[in-house]
């Protein structure tokens, strides 16, 4: 009761003085972190995890608080955060890239790249090419030569339009040359089921999904451009396979605020939030979820931003 | 039998502890009109933080078992489902409740809920290897039968007009689409900012049953005739007891549909209480007083309701696949203690997975016991004045809408279903079928869709959707409940008319 | 479908004793009918007909079964339902009223339980037949809401830690 108290009498004093200082005691009450996917999802079960250390004195000194949005793969949840949200500091959201890049290309949405600003990045994790463990392929190769025989048959199932995977599927399309068909799923689990149950030929997923069902699964490729050393060290890139398909689809996911929030409070945040992200705890709970992590800074962020942004214009174009 | 062996780590002082914490704390989650058992798991998730993972999952688990029985709680006395899957259970249970058997009826609920529950779980601990492949097998054409299967439900479930109840349902339908579609990103019917995301069942289950059930306890308005209230009748377990094993037809029809429709991933449990009491209702001897307080539709869909939470584990715990919402969520507070499930888990952390199974079965016997001690005391929610009740359930209703995607949209959106529902409902529409039509519509049409571009891939749509076993025998099924239903349509409206000619000859002389 | 019964319709179910009068069986007809056609309008009036597939299948059904249950509510047949009365209405409507200022006013401006408070309290006060005059009525009131609220302020916000919005207050 008291904490809400002062918290309201904070929101109150705050909301008087916000023109004049608006970082000097930053944070005073527990910040929220909008996340526009559901409980239980692989960017809400990580951003428990990467933020969980936010109340030490040493980061932010304040606890965060996890607040779902779900529907429409994040639009509707980004829809209201990049028009509604307080630019005070308190309310921050996370990020897909590519998702909300090239949702706010592909639609009419009131989120993109210029309105919102990046605090930091935690995660990257790549998409992968899967097949069940009956299927017979064993190589991307052998998926290759069987679309080229039979354009148009080899279904692949993935979470959705205009997400990682269809990115992934339409870079592998193009790398590849030979035409597949993209069966658009609600989500990276259902996705990844269809597979299991052999409803669909071959699937791209998250490798972190993929890891936890290796032992049904026959993982043929990595959409990035290395390896993934700790997870999969086994499985190949699509580069060293010979099909042009680069780290454009890799699913990362960070911090994000709205723009309009004060310069100070965001330097504060770009400054204490990848070191929050490096606590030690953090890493190994990351780990033993099999969530592949990579702490991006605030520019390296902007900077990767400003290339998806360019690259899925270009890639989109033709859709 | 390896169970057995881990049945010690249930029974130790802190895992007792906690198990009873969870069943009881999932049973108040679970009677609290807006408390969902999604929810109820994905608010407790943050406790488990700090605890060891077994304790963890035991309170998990513990409130995953207890709030799917809770939801009878409110679905009997208020006519107010704790969730989709106590829809069926509202449908006698509350006519139970106002002919003063809220008591018996609360027991009866609890004690199928305990016999299901633990048929669900022992399924779950012998069946899993066997069953896991099989439930994947289903595909979207099997999952598009399925749903239809439940739209021909949607027409038999409002015994007082057919029309209107396929009116009601066909709104569902529609009610559905509203929001980006699902598979391509297309805003349909949007005509307000608050509908972008769509109807959440939950937000459209508590508006359409809560709302008007507020709206209607002021209608007598500001008289003392509010403050009187439905009769409360004592009854004794033993007697409920006896009663429940004494319908073997439901008992058995709820355990077998609660398992098959819980095992199927994205058949999502919700619909495993509708189906039970429809096919207990068309095997029943007294099917005519369905609908109007028959204390077996009430142990058919609560037996269902609990005998799918075992098996809607088994995709989860053996692929790693959450077949449901709530799996969904159970999967995120596994993955944060470290234990994937999948193939390995019962090699790698056999004692946590066998610990977390066990406290389930322990949990449905406390849920049974501890539910029968509340059923005693939340049946004096009948005793609460009115006003008071409306005001309370008004509240929870606009808190518990709130809290399913913390958005002020969903209440707004709550709040007009409401007051629309208790407009219709005066004129013969019923929330039943819109509510089945809101969860059957996405089902029904992802499941399409996607089995529109499989079969374009492949051999086309009639071979895809209407050939091999699985989808043949679902046609089967769903023919076959439509035939009854038409047979048995015709048949009453025979004996009525029949009835009336006797009564008119009996009149004239 | 069953034919239209001749009138005098014969009650089939307890419940259908009040049966409404036949204008106020065709109001609700009218407007499921109206909201049929639009959805019908809407589903054929669109670009691109693919994600619209479902809802003109949808649409149609439910054209069909309005346009039976205008029929059957002009016509007089099939009564369900006991309609509303005059008196009802006024009685309900002050409490609708309420649920719309809280939820659509005060719940955002002055935050969840201020306002959550205020309107149980309201609601209470307006549909209790206590005496208003009386003191203890009033304390008896304000007490059964401060404890309501309390425990839902315990549920939500200390043991489920949901964040509401706050407004200008709590």
């Amino acid at each position: 009761m008291k904490r809400m108290l002062i918290g309201a009498a904070a929101a109150l004093a705050l909301s008087f003085t916000a023109a004049q200082a608006p970082a000097a005691d930053y944070p005073d009450r527990p910040v929220s972190l909008v996340v526009v996917y559901s409980p239980g999802g692989a960017t809400d079960f990580q951003a428990r995890i990467v933020t969980m250390m936010a109340g030490e004195e040493k980061y932010l000194g304040q606890p965060m608080v996890i607040i779902n949005k779900p529907g429409a793969g994040g639009k509707v949840g980004w829809n209201q955060y990049a028009s509604g949200a307080k630019t005070d500091g308190y309310e921050l959201a996370s990020y897909n890239v590519p998702h909300f890049i090239a949702q706010s290309i592909k639609f009419e949405t009131k989120y993109n790249i210029d309105n919102l600003e990046p605090i930091a990045n935690w995660g990257a994790d790549p998409a992968v090419f899967v097949v069940n463990k009956d299927s017979p392929f064993n190589t991307m190769a052998d998926a290759v030569k069987w679309a080229k025989d039979n354009p148009g048959k080899l279904t692949v199932s993935g979470a959705g339009l205009y997400v990682g995977h269809h990115i992934a599927f339409l870079q592998i399309q193009k790398g590849t040359g030979v035409e597949m068909k993209y069966v658009p799923h609600k989500g990276g689990a259902p996705a990844l089921k269809s597979v299991l149950g052999g409803q669909v030929m071959a699937g791209v997923n998250n490798l972190s999904d993929a890891y936890r069902s290796r032992d049904n699964l026959k993982i043929l490729g990595i959409a990035d451009l290395e390896r993934d050393k700790e997870f999969l060290p086994d499985v190949p890139t699509f580069k060293e396979q010979g099909y042009d398909v680069d780290d454009s689809s890799v699913n990362f996911r960070g911090i994000m605020v709205r723009k309009g929030t004060p310069q100070p409070i965001i330097d504060l945040l770009a400054a204490k939030v990848p070191e929050m992200f490096k606590n030690a705890r953090v890493a190994k709970q990351m780990k033993a979820g099999g969530s592949p992590m990579r702490i991006m800074t605030r520019e390296q962020v902007q900077t990767m931003w400003k290339n998806r942004q360019v690259f899925l214009k270009e890639l989109l174009a033709g859709l | 039998m390896e169970f057995l062996g881990y049945f010690g780590a249930v029974f130790t002082p802190m895992s007792m502890l906690i198990l009873c914490v969870g069943t009881v704390g999932g049973l108040i989650l679970g009677a609290t009109p807006g408390l969902s058992p999604t929810m109820a798991v994905a608010l407790l998730i943050p406790f488990t933080f700090h605890m060891d993972p077994a304790q963890g999952l035991i309170l998990l688990g513990a409130a995953y078992t207890s709030s799917v029985a809770g939801g009878a709680v409110s679905a009997i006395l208020l006519n107010i489902p704790g969730a989709p899957a106590n829809i069926a259970t509202s449908l006698d249970g509350f006519q139970m409740a106002k002919k003063g058997e809220a008591a018996k009826a609360l027991q009866m609920g609890f004690i199928s809920s305990g016999v299901g529950g633990v048929f669900g779980i022992l399924v779950l601990i012998f069946l899993t290897p066997v069953l896991a492949k099989w439930a994947l097998g289903f595909g979207p054409s099997h999952l598009f039968w399925i749903a239809i299967l439940g739209v021909t439900i949607i027409g038999t479930l409002d015994t007082r007009s057919v029309v209107k109840g396929l009116l009601s349902g066909c709104i569902g339908l529609w009610i559905a689409t509203i929001g980006y579609d699902s598979i391509q990103g297309v805003e349909r019917f949007i005509f307000t900012d608050h509908l972008e995301g769509g109807v959440h069942v939950i937000a459209a289950l508590i508006g359409l049953f809560a709302i008007p059930q507020v709206v209607e306890m002021l209608e007598h308005g500001r008289t003392p005739r509010t403050v009187t209230l439905m009769a409360m009748e004592h009854h004794s377990v033993l007697d409920s007891a006896r009663q429940v094993f004494a319908k073997g037809r439901a008992l058995t029809i709820g355990s077998i549909v609660g398992t098959i429709i819980g095992l199927i991933p994205g058949a999502g449990g919700q619909i495993a209480g509708i189906v039970s009491y429809d096919q207990t209702r068309k095997f029943s001897p007294n099917r005519a007083r369905f609908g109007s307080g028959e204390a077996e539709g009430v142990v058919a869909a609560e037996t269902a309701n609990n005998a799918m939470v075992g098996p809607s584990l088994v995709p989860l715990l053996t692929l790693s696949v959450p077949g449901s919402p709530t799996a969904a969520v159970l999967l995120g507070g596994l993955l944060i203690h470290g234990i994937f499930p999948g193939p390995n888990l019962f090699t790698q952390h056999a004692p946590v997975a066998w610990t977390f199974i066990n406290s389930m079965l322990v949990g449905q016997i406390l849920m049974m016991v501890f539910g029968l001690y509340i059923a005693r005391l939340a049946s004096r929610v009948t005793l609460v004045p009115q006003p008071i009740l409306a005001a309370g359930i008004l509240v929870l209703a606009v808190f518990g809408s709130y809290s399913v995607q913390s958005s002020l949209s969903d209440v707004f959106v709550m709040l007009t279903l409401g007051v629309g529902m208790y407009f219709l409902a005066r004129f013969g529409f019923s929330a039943a079928p819109m509510v089945l039509g809101i969860i059957l519509g996405p089902i029904a049409e992802s499941n399409y869709v996607q089995g529109r571009i499989i079969a374009e891939a492949g051999d086309g749509l009639f071979a895809y959707f209407c050939t091999g076993t699985l989808n043949l025998v679902l046609i089967a099924i769903c023919a076959a409940s439509v035939i009854y239903s038409v047979v048995m349509e015709v048949r009453t409206r025979r004996l009525i008319a029949q009835l009336q000619k006797t009564a008119q000859q009996e009149a004239a002389t | 479908m069953s034919a239209p019964a001749p009138a005098p319709a014969p009650s089939p179910a307890p419940e259908a004793v009040a049966v409404a009068g036949r204008a106020q069986q065709v109001f609700p007809a009218v407007l499921v009918l109206a909201l049929a056609l639009w959805i019908t309008w809407v589903s054929f009036d669109v670009d691109d007909p693919v994600p619209y597939l479902f809802p003109r299948l949808v649409a149609v059904i439910m054209l069909a079964l309005a346009a039976v249950a205008f029929v059957r509510a002009v016509t007089g047949g099939n009564q369900t339902g006991g309609g509303i009365d005059l008196r009802t209405l006024l009685n309900v409507l002050p409490g609708i009223g309420l649920m719309f200022l809280l939820v659509f006013v005060l719940a955002d401006w002055l935050g969840f339980y201020t306002a959550s408070t205020a309107v149980f309290l309201a609601l209470y006060a307006f549909y209790d037949p206590a005496p208003h005059g009386a003191i203890g009525t009033w304390a008896r009131r304000v007490a059964v809401t401060l404890g309501f609220m309390a425990v839902m302020y315990g549920l939500f916000a200390l043991v489920l830690q949901v964040q509401t919005p706050r407004g200008l207050l709590l």
